[in-house]
Formats: structure tokens, C-alpha cells, sequence
């Protein structure tokens, strides 16, 4: 069977470099990014330079054609105060209308987008660290308190809209579709993805702060798993939730103790199986920190209290 | 006591002309808009200029051309609104230029002190489960907080600026701007004969259909209510703007509560005579397509 077509952004950045091998050995792959360089400053083979925020889509729809699958990794770093981040992550938000579109145009079955916990993320700081909450669901209302996370859950709500289709030219309002009910065009499959955090744990990382390092222990993801998620949301072959559009929001962690955040939709929906555990994995760093006698970790899941 | 500053966008708009002769009496008022000439499409009250109008470009980035305009006011009524053209799949162009205004009111309003934001969302911030959950009766209310769903763009862009206005709300940046989202029903007279072939869309709009009175108080309790803070004590609240309506399918709960919010009308009765001639009322049971 010939190898799906998977297209790449993002392909030289961080969470991309996780997964590229894996991806490279199954799929024929079409990496683009802004750059072709990692973070280490050396050259990911097969990269292509592409400027995916440029409104002409002209420029790159190209790279699309016969593509099954997307992989929209890539994202524009925000600089200055937050309250001014609004600027940068409105391009993002650009971006990834420009990535569903060309997808949508050139008959792409799927898109897989890399959106974050931070689209939800106010719910942990205000609620679930004082454990006024549990978990959080992905179809909670999202609320966060900064702009990076705003505009990942814009891009969420954003990828619905391609996901349940879009209606011929002769209904320009939407209100026709409200009353008519009138087949709204072909559907989109779509994945969000809300990446937890994809790295290895080392105290020094979090200020030797056991609250923080509580937290990380939730959300930890690690390799194996992310690349079981990502391949999963590719080759699943029938992502309809129950009402019959192709889309989920899911979270990407692994299978931690710590979890906070419900992987319940991933399981179900793509037969996600997360093989690690922070909790084991990371044992030796918490026996004697985190857990045990006289230690600052405190008890519980999460927070100090 | 002194006059509440008000400055309200689209101010020569559809939206502002069913409440604007109330807002002058009760307020101090600051009128923006991109033209003083009532927009079209739509019955105004009036036909005139509005007047006071000021002429104001708020989809500019450089905000220092009208923050002057925000300077000392306590609350901005935000109804600014560009159309949307070309085909639906097309209309991200010109609804994120729409996101991008409320940025700019939100982020003036935030810099210039205003105490709260009072912005017009639309019902089509959660459209989606209208036709696909609503009408066959799978779910049988939308509450405000049920997770935003469109099938369209203008419906994407509302969904994007309540929560944008969220940020404003919860203190991420400072000090916390009130801020209510409306999501604003059907704001007009319901023309039953529009209807005449189209028991679904008049099933519906006597669902959505706001009442020009209960749009006004709305907006003023919005302005005036003393305290919005929600249970976790950040003051925003995502809010319907329909009349009373007996075919209600979108909450008024946290609207009621609030706000204290007490719509006097309902098309069941207000249209009860039309709606006879439509034989709505001779035993076409349920809600829309049921």
C-alpha cells in the first residue's frame, strides 16, 4: 500500500523534532516551516521555507495537493507584555485559518492542529489548583487568561466551522442554514490536540518548587505517547463525534497519576492508550520531594494544600 | 448624581437606534461611528443622521487616533460591526477585522480606565445546535456557557471576542474591566407574512424575537448593575438578549440573575393575532421542525 501523504508545519520546531524520525519511517511526508533550522541552529533535512501567516495562499497552496493529512505544528513566538501579545497571536490565528482553508480547497481528508492547554487554562490556575475543580473536560466552556491561549481556543471553535462543512455561495448568512437546515458542503476531518507538556522532568526546570513541579506531573507527556496520539489521529478512520461532525478536541498527556486534564474523548474517539506515567517514570525525583516524611511536596494531587 | 459616561460604537446603527432616545436621557453620552447616516437594511427609528454621531475608524491599529474619545468614561457599549462579504467560507476576511475592532475597543476601554464593557455578541456565537440539536429536540435549552459552536464565520468571530473580553475581565493584565456579551436575538418586529411559506423560520424567530423595550433595558441594566462579578468573582457574563418569549430556546437564567433582568414581552402574545392567521396556534404542536 503506497504511504499516506502527510503534511508537516512547524516541521523543524520542538514538538515536531519529538516525533520527525517516527513520522519520516511511516508516512511520505511534506515538511514545511518558517525556517529549516532547529532550535540547536542545525538543518532538519527536507525542510521547505515557507510563510504560512501571508494571506496570498497562492504562494504555498501548492504543498497541499494530494496531501491525505496535516499536521499543523507551526506557531509564531509572541515577544513584549502580555497584555500586547494580541498581535502576534492574532497571526497565529491567521495561520491556522490559512491552513484549514488551503486544506478544505485541495481536498485534504484531515487536519491534526496543535492547539494547548492553555486554551483552557485559567480553569487550572483559578480553580482545579485549589481544587474548587477536578478535571477539566475539552468541551468545558474555554477560558484563559492570556492571549496565547486565546487564540488557541479561537482556532478550536475555528476548526469546527471547516469540520461540519461549508454551504454554496447562495447562502450568504448563515440564517438560511438556521431555517433550512441546507447541506453544508463537505466536511473536514479535524483533531485539536491540547499538548500538555511534552518534555522530561527535572526539578531545576520548575525552581526546585514542588507546586509547580505538582503540576507538571499532570500534564507530562512523553514520547512514545505523543507519537501514538499523533499517529492515531491520523489513521483513525472514523472520527464522528455523536452528532456526526469529524471533530474532537482532545488533550495530549500521558496516562499520569497527576492528570487533571480528562483524556476520556482520546481514548474513546482514537483508541489512545498512553503507555507512561509521570508518576512512575519520575519516581525517584518524587520519592523524598514530593511524597515522604518532612518533605515540601505536601499531600495531594496537585497544589501544596 | 452625575451622569454615567457612556460611549457607544455603531452608534448609527440598527442596534443603537432602538435604545439611543433612552441612552440620551439617562446618560453622558460619547457617540461613535464610521458615518453619521443610519446604516442600511434594516427600519430604523429614524431616518436622519443620528445626531452627535462622531466620525471614528476603530478597526485602526493606532488606537491614539481615538482613545482620547474613551478618556473619563465608565462604560462602553460596543455595537461597531463591519459586513461580511463574498461567500460564507469566505467570511473569516472580514469577521476577524471585526475581532480585531473589539480588540481595540477592549484594549482602549482597558487602558483608559472605563469601569465595564457592554458588547453586542449575536445568538450565532453557538448557532451550531440550532439546527442540529434544537429543532429535533436532542437538547432541549442552550445555556450561555455550553461550548461556543458555530457553522459560520460572524458566529466564530462573536464566540472569539467573549472570550477575548475574558481576559479583560479576569485580571490577567492589571486590574479587572467589567464586561457583559450580549447575544443579541432577533431585534425587530416580527413580520409574520415574511413568513408565509416558512413555518420553521417563524417557529424560530418567535424564539429569538427581542422586543425594543426589553433590548433597552437589558443594555441599561448591563450598564447600571452595580455588581457582575460571577461565582469565582470575575465580573463577565455571556448573556441572551431575547424578550420573554413562551418558544424560548436559549437561557435567560444567569441574565435574570445578574442583571436582574425582567423582559416584559413575549411574541406568543404580542403576535397572538398573526399567528392565528398562521394556524400556529390550531395545533402545529412543538418548537421548529417538530
Amino acid at each position: 500500500m503506497a504511504k499516506r501523504k502527510v503534511l508537516i508545519t512547524g516541521a523543524a520546531g520542538y514538538v515536531s523534532s519529538r516525533m520527525l524520525d517516527d513520522l519520516r519511517a511511516k508516512y511520505d511526508v511534506v515538511l514545511l516551516d518558517a525556517s529549516d533550522k532547529n532550535r540547536l541552529g542545525e538543518t532538519v533535512d527536507g525542510v521547505q521555507i515557507v510563510d504560512l501567516i501571508d494571506p496570498d495562499r497562492s504562494k504555498y497552496e501548492n504543498h497541499f495537493d494530494g496531501v491525505d493529512a496535516v499536521i499543523h505544528l507551526a506557531h509564531k513566538g509572541r515577544a513584549g507584555e502580555p497584555i500586547d501579545h494580541f498581535f502576534v497571536e492574532k497571526q497565529n490565528v491567521e495561520m491556522a485559518y490559512n491552513i484549514f482553508r488551503c486544506a478544505y480547497d485541495n481536498g485534504v481528508r484531515r487536519v491534526v492542529m496543535a492547539t494547548s492547554n492553555h486554551a483552557a487554562d485559567w480553569y487550572e490556575h483559578n480553580l482545579i489548583h485549589t481544587r474548587k475543580m477536578d478535571v477539566v473536560e475539552p468541551y468545558d466552556f474555554p477560558l484563559s487568561d492570556n492571549f496565547y491561549g486565546w487564540a488557541k481556543s479561537s482556532q478550536e471553535v475555528m476548526g469546527f466551522l471547516f469540520a461540519n462543512g461549508f454551504p454554496s455561495f447562495d447562502h450568504p448568512s448563515g440564517r438560511e442554514i438556521l431555517v433550512e437546515g441546507v447541506n453544508a458542503g463537505r466536511k473536514l476531518d479535524v483533531i485539536m490536540v491540547r499538548i500538555g507538556h511534552p518534555r522530561e522532568l527535572e526539578p531545576e526546570r520548575y525552581g526546585n518548587d514542588p507546586a509547580t513541579f505538582k503540576r507538571v506531573l499532570g500534564c507530562y507527556w512523553s514520547v512514545p505517547d505523543q507519537i501514538q496520539l499523533f499517529t492515531k489521529a491520523i489513521e483513525t478512520k472514523n472520527i464522528d463525534n455523536e452528532h456526526g461532525v469529524p471533530f474532537h478536541i482532545v488533550y495530549g498527556i500521558s496516562n499520569n497519576t497527576r492528570a487533571f486534564w480528562s483524556l476520556s474523548n482520546a481514548r474513546q474517539v482514537l483508541d489512545y492508550q498512553p503507555e507512561d506515567d509521570s508518576e512512575v517514570r519520575f519516581a525517584d525525583v518524587i520519592n523524598g520531594w514530593i511524597t515522604g516524611e518532612n518533605v515540601p511536596g505536601g499531600v495531594g494531587r496537585v497544589g501544596l494544600r | 448624581m452625575a451622569k454615567k459616561r457612556v460611549l457607544v460604537t455603531g452608534a448609527a446603527g440598527y442596534v443603537a437606534s432602538r435604545m439611543l432616545s433612552v441612552f440620551r436621557e439617562r446618560y453622558d453620552l460619547t457617540l461613535l461611528d464610521v458615518s453619521t447616516e443610519p446604516s442600511p437594511g434594516r427600519n430604523h427609528a429614524y431616518l436622519e443622521p443620528v445626531k452627535g454621531v462622531q466620525i471614528a475608524d476603530l478597526l485602526d491599529a493606532d488606537r491614539s487616533k481615538y482613545a482620547h474619545y474613551f478618556e473619563g468614561v465608565d462604560v462602553v457599549v460596543h455595537l461597531g460591526y463591519i459586513r461580511q462579504q463574498g461567500e460564507p467560507i469566505d467570511h473569516y476576511d472580514s469577521q476577524r477585522q471585526n475581532v480585531d475592532m473589539a480588540h481595540n475597543v477592549f484594549r482602549t476601554a482597558y487602558d483608559e480606565g472605563a469601569e465595564r464593557v457592554v458588547a453586542a455578541s449575536s445568538n450565532h456565537a453557538a448557532n451550531w445546535y440550532e439546527p442540529n440539536l434544537l429543532y429535533p429536540r436532542k437538547k432541549e435549552s442552550l445555556d450561555p456557557y455550553d461550548l461556543p459552536l458555530s457553522h459560520n464565520f460572524y458566529g466564530w468571530s462573536k464566540a472569539t471576542y467573549e472570550h477575548l473580553g475574558f481576559l479583560f475581565a479576569c485580571g490577567a493584565f492589571g486590574r479587572k474591566m467589567g464586561m457583559i456579551l450580549v447575544r443579541i436575538g432577533s431585534p425587530g418586529e416580527l413580520d409574520v407574512g415574511m413568513f408565509a411559506d416558512n413555518e420553521v423560520g417563524l417557529k424560530r424567530s418567535l424564539g429569538s424575537y427581542l422586543s425594543q423595550r426589553d433590548q433597552t433595558q437589558l443594555f441599561v441594566k448591563a450598564i447600571e448593575a452595580e455588581d457582575i462579578e460571577n461565582e469565582h468573582g470575575v465580573p463577565w457574563h455571556v448573556v441572551y438578549g431575547i424578550s420573554n418569549n413562551t418558544r424560548a430556546y436559549w437561557s435567560l437564567v444567569n441574565a435574570r440573575r445578574v442583571l436582574d433582568y425582567q423582559p416584559e414581552d413575549d411574541a406568543e402574545s404580542r403576535f397572538a393575532a398573526h399567528l392565528e392567521a398562521a394556524q400556529l396556534s390550531a395545533g402545529r404542536t412543538g418548537r421548529p421542525k417538530t
